[in-house]
């Protein structure tokens, strides 16, 4: 590819410019709307598959570095590249916003024009921040995307929606400052925001200075991820989301996270991070048991779902401080893998919401019977939550496993605990969903998922079964950047 | 020419006077006297800006060392008329709307603006005071400028009392400065201390000026004027206040620390409590504010302790953040207080009128839904809210992270994690603004909007300058240096 076509700028700005423009497009048939998102969506989709295919594994500097000095504040400029990390939770954003939108076509019938507006803006700051190579540039494009969030849920959101909203936003905010607050102390030290310069720099700064940072960072990442004992909003967050925004929310935002931990606590902070491992494996196997059991006792399909998230969060954080090749390794295949199958299983359970109207466990049952496919799907996708051999989920809870147990036994004994506990929820609700008698009249008449919803979930099902068998497809991509990490420790 | 350094002044001067000579003229036909006077403010506005321009490099004291010249003073009083063109065209909407009130608040604007002028260029205290006064005097008289309305009358008064105690203090103050210096001159007083110890009589003289001048900017505990003022006087007298106004005063005391109280011992201290004492009084007395207005004032509070925290790092890095500070701020405010300007009154209701209608207008409940019933309205004022909250990429992001980024280099970094986190809770009350317009149902009151072209523009033109402000960052940072000389 030419190097000096902006190819990352483009993928930032087409959704975003595109939003813009939809401000000022009238139309009385509000399908065209979708449509339109979905084009521009879909042509980000391709661009980045093309990057995608671009993209040289064996090179371990930063890929398609651009640098505009149009924006530029002493230290700060506009500053992106991308590395075999980004590279891949880029496709994934751009891979699951179209679907987004499709399968909102037939549920999200007020205010078409804003919702796809948001929608598009979301990818792009999601884009943006994972190509961010300058830490106050990835701040800008990580807290704009709070904006589009906070509107989805408030708007198109349930009963609770403003309480939920509300408590993200300022949850994630407060998050945010303390970063912010880092970011200014590190400006002040270094004079700098770009990542390469901070990476020389930063470890020299005195052991006391690294340890409050890190913790800034931390908090900021682990109210994202959400990590225990700051998990408390997702729930809500997700319960109250419209089932797109539950979505993209599952699927992308909460790696944000566990994206900022590998691409700035680690390299910026190294004697910090081998400090602070033992107390992250703490609260990585809390988040992993705790939201387990917590997730056995739920009622609602979505808070359920979201709280399995906090524990499969749980093996992302703690394969990422085991500082060991196969735990880093196994957290990013996590972060792949759950981005996929809790986007779809928020997308089933936006499926069943759609036709009967309720999220609570209690009113189902027997729906095998009257939707053989979705059940299906469904079941691939249950085996992926619960890791089981040959689903992509399989391959990150073990590689974070192994990679925790050269680290800390007893830690990786524990999470494997959770595996077990995850097994018994994710299959309890299966079994209490899908068979058993047909309970109520509304059940009798479902219909089997329309042409959208198949193609989509059968598109995820397919990768979720893809990666679990052929790992290497996506694990060569992040062999080179996350060498450079290892070797720091 | 001897009187080239103050042709700014005399030609804004000049206009005002011109307007007030015109209203006998036309004392039979408003709407005519309106146009005309309308006209004259622009044009005196630009003939000061031309002499601005030519004055730019010319440094220098003038007038037995009373009058102080130098870029700096240039760029600010080329801000200050600028925002003043700014709200001259959103006054149409006032102009055209009331039927008691002559134009003579054009005149009013006009001359507190020189006052102004002259009060960023003093270089003396006696200049000083006088500048102040003749900046103040009109402020008085547009707080109450609404005769029929209680609550202007009001606001009025009470910004007069307390305006007069905060005179006072400032005469007090330059007696004791006086009175251990033996020099009212700027200069002088630099070239007695920047040797010498400071005597804490004479830092005690300069805080009671400066507490003029918080006042004026209301910074906390000064600040107890400026919700029912901001709230009682008429919107267009609101938003004179929140630009012009503070936009100076702010200036005057970056101006007064530049010059001379640098590196005082003990200065820092009282600009620290200041600050993170107004940032809490915005950011929590905002919260339970029902009136827009009202709740706008808190936010400025809550802004300008930003800037006393910055000064108070008094580095020159501080100074350039302050300096930037006031000029975004000054722009977002332009925004917020002009779209409010746009607003002519509610939909079928027109048994409403006064303070009644006013109460009703602002009241933050009537904004709900606006996003429904006023799509593009709703978006810039949504821009506005998130610029003011600080979000990034917005302007309001930017010059809050130089601010802190001066706090933090100069080793108060305790300050500003309080800030920043008190900024978190000033953030909620932004977003139920927010949350109001764009996840609420349209209420019986609907807002109406002033279908003329240009105040919309002007409000339209700061939500942009807030939303591209990173393009063209760079350069205003380039421009605030160089201006500062540094």
């Amino acid at each position: 590819m030419n190097n000096s076509f902006p190819i990352l700028s483009v993928l930032i700005f087409l959704p975003i410019v595109a939003a813009c423009l939809m401000l000022f497009i009238k139309s009385k048939n509000y399908k065209n709307f979708f449509h339109f998102g979905l084009l521009i969506s879909f042509i980000t989709f391709v661009l980045s598959i093309k990057l995608l295919f671009s993209f040289d594994k064996a090179n371990s500097a930063f890929h398609f570095v651009e640098v505009f000095r149009v924006v530029r504040l002493d230290g700060f400029k506009y500053y992106l590249g991308i590395d075999g990390i980004s590279i891949l939770m880029i496709v994934l954003t751009t891979f699951l916003t179209p679907i987004c939108l499709a399968i909102s076509i037939n549920s999200v019938k007020t205010r078409i024009k804003e919702y796809v507006i948001y929608f598009l803006l979301l990818e792009g700051f999601v884009i943006g921040s994972f190509c961010a190579l300058d830490l106050l540039l990835f701040y800008i494009f990580f807290e704009a995307m709070l904006i589009p969030m906070f509107l989805i849920i408030g708007i198109w959101g349930g009963a609770q929606r403003i309480y939920a909203s509300y408590k993200f936003f300022l949850y994630t905010l407060f998050g945010s400052v303390l970063f912010l607050i880092a970011i200014v102390y590190i400006y002040a030290k270094t004079g700098s925001t770009d990542i390469y310069i901070l990476k020389a720099e930063l470890p020299n700064l005195t052991p006391t200075e690294q340890k409050w940072l890190w913790m800034a960072f931390f908090i900021s990442f682990a109210i994202k991820v959400p990590m225990f004992p700051f998990h408390t909003w997702l729930p809500d967050a997700h319960v109250q989301a419209p089932t797109a925004g539950s979505v993209i929310l599952a699927g992308i935002l909460i790696k944000l996270g566990a994206y900022g931990m590998i691409r700035f606590s680690l390299p910026f902070f190294p004697a910090a991070c081998e400090f602070f491992a033992n107390f992250v494996f703490v609260l990585s196997i809390i988040a992993i048991i705790y939201a387990s059991l917590v997730a056995l006792m739920q009622e609602d399909m979505k808070k359920m779902i979201a709280y399995s998230s906090v524990a499969h969060m749980g093996f992302v954080t703690m394969g990422i401080f085991s500082l060991t090749r196969q735990g880093i390794d196994g957290a990013i295949m996590q972060m792949i893998s759950h981005g996929l199958v809790s986007a779809a299983l928020f997308m089933c359970v936006g499926v069943i919401y759609d036709r009967l109207h309720t999220k609570q466990i209690a009113d189902m049952g027997g729906i095998v019977n009257k939707m053989p496919n979705f059940a299906f799907l469904a079941m691939i996708f249950t085996m992926g939550s619960v890791g089981l051999p040959g689903t992509s989920g399989f391959v990150g809870e073990f590689l974070a496993i192994i990679g925790t147990f050269q680290a800390s036994k007893i830690t990786a004994i524990l999470s494997a605990v959770g595996v077990v506990l995850g097994a018994c929820y994710m299959l309890w609700l299966y079994k209490r969903v899908l068979f058993g008698e047909i309970v109520n009249n509304k059940i009798e008449s479902l219909k089997d998922l329309n042409a959208i919803e198949l193609a989509s979930l059968g598109i995820i099902a397919f990768f979720v079964i893809l990666f679990g068998l052929l790992p290497n497809l996506i694990l060569t991509y992040f062999e080179q950047p996350v060498s450079q990490l290892i070797a720091l420790f | 020419m001897f009187l080239s350094p103050i042709l700014p002044e005399i030609s804004l001067f000049f206009g005002a006077l011109l307007i007030l000579l015109a209203d006998v003229f036309f004392a039979k036909n408003k709407q005519e006297f309106f146009r005309v006077s309308y006209l004259i403010a622009l044009v005196s506005c630009f003939v000061s800006i031309f002499f601005i321009s030519q004055n730019i490099f010319a440094f220098g004291k003038f007038f037995n060392q009373m009058f102080f010249l130098n870029s700096f003073i240039c760029f600010v009083k080329f801000v200050a008329i600028a925002l003043l063109i700014f709200v001259i065209i959103l006054s149409l909407n006032f102009l055209s709307k009331s039927k008691e009130i002559s134009a003579e608040f054009l005149a009013l604007f006009m001359i507190s603006t020189v006052g102004g002028m002259f009060l960023i260029s003093a270089n003396d205290f006696m200049t000083f005071y006088l500048g102040l006064e003749l900046q103040a005097l009109p402020l008085y008289l547009l707080a109450a400028i609404d005769r029929k309305s209680a609550k202007s009358s009001e606001s009025g008064m009470k910004y007069f009392i307390l305006g007069s105690v905060a005179s006072g203090l400032l005469l007090l103050g330059i007696s004791i400065f006086y009175g251990f210096s033996g020099t009212t001159n700027f200069d002088a007083a630099t070239a007695l201390y920047s040797s010498n110890k400071v005597p804490p009589a004479v830092v005690l003289g300069f805080i009671l000026i400066i507490i003029a001048m918080f006042f004026k900017i209301s910074a906390a505990p000064f600040h107890m004027w400026t919700p029912d003022v901001y709230e009682g006087s008429n919107t267009i007298v609101t938003t004179f206040f929140a630009t012009v106004t503070k936009f100076i005063s702010a200036l005057v005391l970056v101006r007064l620390f530049l010059d001379f109280s640098r590196g005082w011992a003990g200065i820092e201290n009282v600009m620290i409590l200041v600050g993170i004492s107004s940032i809490a009084v915005g950011s929590f007395g905002a919260i339970r504010q029902t009136n827009i207005k009202r709740l706008l004032a808190y936010s400025s509070i809550a802004h300008v302790g930003f800037v006393m925290l910055a000064l108070s790092a008094s580095s020159l890095e501080a100074i350039k953040a302050s300096v930037l500070y006031m000029v975004v701020y000054a722009c977002i405010s332009l925004g917020t207080f002009g779209f409010l300007n746009l607003i002519t009154g509610l939909k079928n209701r027109t048994d409403l009128s006064g303070d009644e209608l006013d109460d009703k207008i602002f009241d933050i409940k009537t904004f709900s839904g606006l996003a429904k019933t006023n799509p593009i309205m709703s978006l810039i004022l949504a821009i506005l809210l998130f610029s003011t909250a600080g979000i990034p990429p917005l302007a309001g992001f930017f010059i809050k992270f130089y601010a802190i980024v001066a706090v933090v280099k100069s080793g108060f970094v305790i300050s500003a994690v309080i800030a920043v986190l008190l900024s978190v809770v000033a953030a909620f009350y932004y977003l139920r603004l927010v949350k109001i317009m764009y996840f609420d149902d349209v209420k019986e009151n609907q807002l109406e909007f002033d279908s003329r072209l240009n105040p919309k523009l002007v409000v339209a033109i700061m939500a942009a300058f807030n939303l591209l402000f990173m393009l063209y960052m760079n350069s205003l940072v380039t421009t605030v240096s160089t201006m500062l000389g540094f």
